[in-house]
C-alpha cells in the first residue's frame, strides 16, 4: 500500500488513489484527509461527490428500523437465510472482489438466485 | 499424524526406481524415512505409487479463460458437480469448467501441481484471484513478455543489461515463476491487423526482429537463474509449414535452453494432396540432438473445445476459417489474446493430423525427459482426457483401434501408423510427473525422495490404462488423503509458486516512469501485485 | 453481456485506445456526464505512441439521440431517432458488406451520412466503437450490442476496429468476472438445485421480483429502490432485505436488517475491474468502526452452517 503524507497532526494526504465511483476507475486521485474527513479531492464532480461526502450518512446495525448491536444484526441475517426457501442476493457492482466472492459463496450454501447490475 | 504406504510398487524416475516394492512414509506435509508407529497406513496392494502430476501447460486462470468461460454458457449445462455431490462448492464444468471444479478434477486424476502459463502483466493480478479460488492445487503462472514494448525498446538500443532488470522488475510486480513468449512481435503487429511470418521480419513501430526478442529474453533469463527457462509458443502457429519456423527457432537458440510448448500446433509441413502433412519425422530427429530443448505436446482430443491464446492473429485466422464466436481482447503495451470455440472432427483431414502429430512427437522423441503430456488445455482439447492419451501411448493395439477410427485419407498419410512404440509406466512418470517437475526447477516436486512434498497419486494396477489413470485410488496433498477412489474427500488450499530475481545493475526506474506516463493507463504504483493476492506464496530460489 | 456469449467481440484494453486510436464513436454514451474522465485519460485528448498530439490526431463521432454534452468535444455528431439503433448497425453491416440499400434516410440518418461514417471506419488505423445505456438499455437491448459486435468484427476485414462498452459502476466488471469464474455465467444464476443454472428473463432481478419470487433478498452495496422499476423494487419492502452497505441509501430505509460495513476504495483497500478488465488496488483513505464486508458475510456463512448442522443432528435424534 501506498503511505500517506502526514501533513500536520490531523491531516494526511494520499496520492494515486483509485476513484470508486464508475468504471473509468481513475488511479490518479489525491485526497486530503482531515479528522477522518475528505477535506480535498481533486477528481471530476462523480469523483468529489464520492469523497467529500464519504463520512455523511453512516448506517448502523439495526433490525426493523431499532439499532441493534452488530452480532445481533448479523445473526438477524442469518437466522433469515437459512429458513429461506428462494432468496436473492442482489448487487455487488459497487464494492470489492473479495465482497463479490463472498456473495457467490453465500449464494452457493443456500441456493440463492444471484444477479448484479448487468441484467437490469 | 504420518501416513505410511505398505506393498506398493514405487516409481519415481528421478531416483531411478522403477516399480520398487517399498513403503512411503509421510508426514507434516514432506516425504520422510519413518512417518512413526502411529502412521495412518494405506495398503496399496497391486497399485503404483508415483508422485503426485505435474502439468507444465495449461490454461486454467485469468482474464482470456474467463473470457472463455464466459461465451460458453451452452457447454456448462451439460456438467456440472454439486455441493450434494460431497464437494464444498458447486460449479459448471464443459471445457472451460469454473475455478474449483478445475481444482477437483486435477486431483480427481491425481495431480496436484498446475501452471497458469499464459498471464499478460496486466492480467496477473486477476489470474491470482482466479488461482486462489482453484483448491487443491499448487499452481504457478508464467508471465508473457514476448511482445513487451518495453523490452522492444531496450532492445532497439542494444540495452540487454535493461531488459535484465526490466525481466526480474515484472517478474515481482506479477508474482510470476517463469517467461513465456508467444509468437514473438506477432501479437505487436496484431494491433495494426498484422502479423509476421519469419524470425528475421522487423516489426512496424519497432526496429527489433522475433530473433532478437527470444534470444534477449532468454539470456536475460539464464542470467536471472530463473528455475524454468523460456517457454516459447514460436511464431506461424497453425500453418502449413510451421515447422519450418520451429526449425528457424531452434537454430536461433543456438543451444540456449528452451521449452518449445505445444509443438504439435507447430510440426506441420505443405506436402500432400491436401498440402497440410506432419513434420514430426524431421522435428524429432533435431529434438533427439538437441539436449537443451524440450517440449510438451498439446494433444488433439476430439470433440468440442475453446482455443484461446495470446497469438491474436491466429486466432482472427481461426474464426475466419470457420465463422465461430471470436473475442479479441488486445492488452496495451504488452501483448493481445483471443477466444474461439472449436470442433475437432474425427471427418475432418487436418484435425486428424494433428491428432496423429500429437501421437507421433510422443513417439518419436526418443527420451521421454525431453517430452511432456499436455492438451495444451484447452487449446487442443481438455486436460481430463490424460488418461485417454496414456491409454493410447501404452496400449498399441487400442491406439490402432483409434486409427482406424479417424479419416480415412488421414489414416493412409500419417506416420503413426507404423509406430509400434508403447510406453512403459516409468515413461508415463515421465511425461506426467518427474520430467515436469525437474524442467519447472521445482525440486520438491515430481518424485518420492525424502524431503519431497507429500503430493502422492497411488493408483490400482489395471490392464484398461484409462481406467486405471482416471480413478486413482488415493491422492494425497501435503500429508492429506484428499482424494479417494477418484472422487475428493477432503478440500485443501494449495500454494502459489513464484520466483523474485536478483536484481542486476542497470537503473531503470525513471525509463518505467516515462513509459508508464506516456503509454499505459494505469499508474506505476497501482501497478505491482503484492503478495497479499497469494494463497500460500512460496518463493523459489534462483539458480547460482 | 449475453451479446458476448452469443458471438464475442473485437476488443482491447484502454491504453492501446490511447496509443493507437485515430477514429473514436461514442454511440449512445455521454461520456461528458457519465465517465468525466475517460475523454482525456483514453480516449479523446490522450497522447499516445501513435497519437503524440492527442486531440488533433483523432477523429471523434458522437451518435447520440439529442444533443448530449459530450457533442462539443467531437468534430461530428448524428443525430439518431430513439429506438432505430439496431436497424441504423444493420444497414451499416450492409455498406460495410457491399451493399447499398435503396433509401435515403436510415432511423432519422441520412444514408450518405452512413456511408461516409463506414467508409472512416474502413480507413481508419484504430476505429473505436464506444457504446453506453444508451444502446444498451433502449429497444434492442442486448440485441444492439449484438449488432455493434457484428459490425466490429465485419470492420476487422478492413482495418482495427474494437467496439467497447463504456460500463457504469466501478466494478460491475468485477462482478461479471467473479460470478463467471466460481459459477460459468456472468450473471442471473440460481442455485436452486445446487449447482449455477443461468436464465436472464427468469433467474435476473427486476423479473423475479415482478413475479415476487424471493421471500428473503440481501442487498449488497447496491441501490435497488433507487435504479430499478418501481413495480420490481415493491417487493422489497413486502420481504425481509437483509442491506450491507456503508451508507443510508433509500434501500436501507426499507430494511429489516442494514448490517454497517467499510466503504470499499474508501475506507478499505479492496480490488475492483475496470471496465476494459484491468484488476486495481483500491486504497483506504478513511477509518470506520464496521468490517469489511465479506467479513460479516462469512460470519453469515459459517453461522449458517452451524444452524444447518444442528438441525440435522435434531432431524438424526427425531428418525432414530
Amino acid at each position: 500500500m501506498v503511505q500517506a503524507k502526514v501533513v500536520d497532526e490531523n491531516t494526511q494526504v494520499f496520492e494515486n488513489v483509485v476513484c470508486p465511483f464508475c468504471a473509468t476507475l481513475c488511479d490518479d486521485i489525491t485526497v486530503q484527509v482531515k479528522d477522518n474527513k475528505v477535506s480535498k479531492v481533486n477528481g471530476c464532480n462523480l469523483c468529489k461527490g464520492v469523497f467529500l461526502h464519504a463520512h455523511e450518512d453512516w448506517t448502523k446495525p439495526m433490525i426493523d428500523g431499532k439499532e441493534v448491536t452488530y452480532d445481533l444484526a448479523v445473526e438477524e441475517a442469518a437466522q433469515l437465510l437459512a429458513r429461506a426457501n428462494n432468496p436473492l442476493i442482489y448487487g455487488l457492482a459497487a464494492t470489492d472482489v473479495d465482497a463479490q466472492k463472498k456473495c457467490v459463496e453465500l449464494a452457493d450454501l443456500i441456493g440463492a438466485n444471484l444477479d448484479n447490475a448487468s441484467s437490469v | 499424524m504420518g501416513i505410511r504406504i505398505d506393498n506398493g510398487e514405487v516409481i519415481d524416475p528421478i531416483h531411478e526406481e522403477d516399480c520398487v516394492s517399498r513403503s512411503v512414509h509421510i508426514k507434516d506435509g514432506k516425504i520422510v524415512k519413518d512417518a512413526g508407529k502411529d502412521a495412518f497406513v494405506i495398503d496399496a496392494k497391486d497399485c503404483v505409487v508415483m508422485a503426485g502430476g505435474v502439468d507444465i501447460h495449461t490454461h486454467v486462470a485469468g482474464p482470456k479463460v474467463n473470457f472463455a468461460r464466459l461465451m460458453t454458457p451452452e457447454d456448462h449445462r451439460y456438467e456440472h458437480i454439486t455441493r450434494e455431490g460431497g464437494y464444498e462448492r458447486s460449479g459448471t464444468g464443459g471445457v472451460a469448467a469454473t475455478t474449483y471444479t478445475t481444482g477437483y478434477r486435477y486431483a480427481e486424476m491425481g495431480y496436484t501441481t498446475i501452471v497458469e502459463p499464459a498471464v499478460p502483466p496486466l492480467g496477473a493480478r486477476h489470474a491470482h484471484e482466479e488461482m486462489v479460488d482453484i483448491p487443491m492445487l499448487d499452481k504457478a503462472l508464467f508471465v508473457l513478455l514476448g511482445n513487451s514494448e518495453i523490452i522492444f525498446q531496450y532492445l532497439e538500443k542494444g540495452e540487454q543489461e535493461k531488459v535484465k532488470e526490466y525481466i526480474s522488475w515484472i517478474m515481482d510486480a506479477t508474482k510470476a515463476y517463469s517467461v513465456k513468449i508467444v509468437n514473438p512481435g506477432g501479437t505487436n503487429l496484431w494491433k495494426y491487423r498484422g502479423n509476421l511470418s519469419d524470425i528475421d521480419e522487423k516489426l512496424r513501430d519497432f526496429n527489433v526482429t522475433p530473433r532478437q526478442i527470444i534470444n534477449s529474453i532468454a539470456d536475460a533469463m539464464t542470467e536471472l537463474g530463473l528455475p524454468h527457462p523460456l517457454h516459447l509458443h514460436c511464431n506461424n502457429i497453425g500453418l502449413p509449414d510451421s515447422y519450418k519456423t520451429v526449425i528457424a527457432t531452434i537454430n536461433a537458440m543456438e543451444g540456449r535452453p528452451v521449452h518449445l510448448t505445444h509443438l504439435q500446433f507447430n510440426s506441420y509441413g505443405s506436402s500432400g494432396k491436401r498440402k497440410f502433412n506432419s513434420q514430426v519425422p524431421a522435428l524429432a530427429d533435431i529434438i533427439n540432438s538437441n539436449p537443451n530443448i524440450t517440449i510438451d505436446v498439446g494433444q488433439v482430443v476430439f470433440g468440442h473445445t475453446v482455443t484461446i491464446t495470446a497469438d491474436g492473429p491466429f486466432e482472427y485466422h481461426l474464426h475466419k476459417l470457420g465463422g465461430q464466436k471470436w473475442y479479441n481482447g488486445d492488452v496495451e503495451c504488452e501483448d493481445g489474446c483471443g477466444v474461439v470455440p472449436y470442433d475437432y472432427k474425427r471427418k475432418s483431414f487436418v484435425n486428424c493430423v494433428q491428432w496423429a502429430i500429437g501421437l507421433e512427437l510422443f513417439l518419436l522423441i526418443d527420451d521421454p525427459w525431453q517430452v511432456f503430456l499436455t492438451t495444451d488445455h484447452p487449446n487442443a482439447g481438455p486436460f481430463m482426457a490424460y488418461p485417454t492419451i496414456i491409454k493410447m501411448l501404452m496400449d498399441k493395439d487400442f491406439r490402432k483401434e483409434q486409427i482406424s477410427k479417424i479419416s480415412a485419407e488421414a489414416q493412409l498419410e500419417i506416420p503413426l501408423k507404423v509406430l509400434e512404440r508403447e510406453y512403459s509406466f516409468y515413461e508415463i512418470a515421465v511425461i506426467t510427473r518427474a520430467g515436469t517437475a525437474k524442467r519447472l526447477g521445482m525440486t520438491d516436486k515430481g518424485h518420492i525422495g525424502i524431503g519431497a512434498d507429500g503430493d502422492i497419486a497411488i493408483y490400482r494396477k489395471s490392464n484398461d490404462y484409462e481406467e486405471m489413470f482416471s480413478i486413482p485410488a488415493y491422492v494425497i496433498k501435503d500429508g492429506e488423503i484428499v482424494v479417494k477412489d477418484g472422487k475428493v474427500v477432503k478440500q485443501v488450499d494449495g500454494r502459489t509458486y513464484y520466483v523474485k530475481p536478483t536484481t542486476g545493475h542497470a537503473d531503470i526506474k525513471s525509463d518505467l516512469e516515462d513509459f508508464f506516463e506516456n503509454y499505459y493507463t494505469i499508474n506505476i504504483n497501482n501497478y505491482p501485485v503484492g503478495l497479499e493476492y497469494l494463497h500460500r506464496p512460496q518463493l523459489t530460489p534462483c539458480l547460482d | 453481456m449475453v451479446a458476448l456469449q452469443l458471438g464475442g467481440a473485437p476488443a482491447a484494453t484502454l491504453g492501446e485506445v490511447k496509443n493507437r486510436a485515430d477514429l473514436i464513436i461514442f454511440w449512445g454514451s455521454n461520456p461528458a456526464e457519465s465517465h468525466p474522465r475517460h475523454f482525456t485519460r483514453y480516449s479523446g485528448t490522450a497522447k499516445g505512441r501513435m497519437n503524440p498530439n492527442g486531440r488533433k490526431d483523432r477523429h471523434v463521432v458522437v451518435v447520440d439521440i439529442r444533443k448530449t454534452p459530450s457533442v462539443k468535444y467531437s468534430d461530428e455528431f448524428i443525430q439518431i431517432k430513439p429506438g432505430n439503433d439496431y436497424e441504423v448497425f444493420t444497414v451499416m453491416r450492409m455498406i460495410a458488406n457491399g451493399h447499398i440499400p435503396d433509401t435515403d434516410m436510415v432511423g432519422g440518418i441520412p444514408l450518405q451520412t452512413l456511408i461516409d461514417l463506414v467508409e472512416r471506419c474502413k480507413k481508419a488505423r484504430m476505429g473505436v466503437l464506444f457504446f453506453g445505456q444508451g444502446i444498451t438499455e433502449t429497444k434492442g437491448k442486448h440485441q444492439n450490442s449484438t449488432a455493434i459486435y457484428q459490425f466490429g468484427k465485419d470492420m476487422t476485414k478492413h482495418s482495427k476496429f474494437l467496439t467497447l462498452p463504456m460500463r457504469g459502476h466501478y466494478n460491475v466488471v468485477g462482478s461479471g468476472n467473479v460470478m463467471c469464474w466460481q459459477t460459468g455465467y456472468p450473471f442471473a444464476v440460481n442455485f436452486g438445485k445446487g449447482y449455477p443454472r443461468f436464465n436472464p428473463g427468469e433467474f435476473s432481478v427486476v423479473d423475479l421480483l415482478l413475479r415476487r419470487e424471493p421471500d428473503v433478498a440481501v442487498i449488497v452495496a447496491a441501490e435497488p429502490i433507487d435504479h430499478l422499476p418501481y413495480a420490481a423494487a415493491k417487493h422489497l419492502e413486502n420481504i425481509p432485505t437483509i442491506v450491507l452497505d456503508p451508507r443510508k441509501t433509500l434501500t436501507t430505509k426499507i430494511a429489516k436488517v442494514i448490517i454497517p460495513v467499510k466503504h470499499a476504495g474508501v475506507s478499505v483497500e479492496g480490488t475492483a475491474y475496470r471496465m476494459d478488465h484491468i484488476p486495481i488496488k483500491m486504497q483506504a483513505v478513511l477509518e470506520s468502526p464496521w468490517p469489511k464486508d465479506d467479513i460479516p458475510l462469512s460470519t453469515i456463512i459459517n453461522r449458517i452452517k452451524k444452524i444447518r448442522s444442528e438441525e440435522k443432528k435434531t432431524d438424526g435424534g427425531k428418525a432414530a
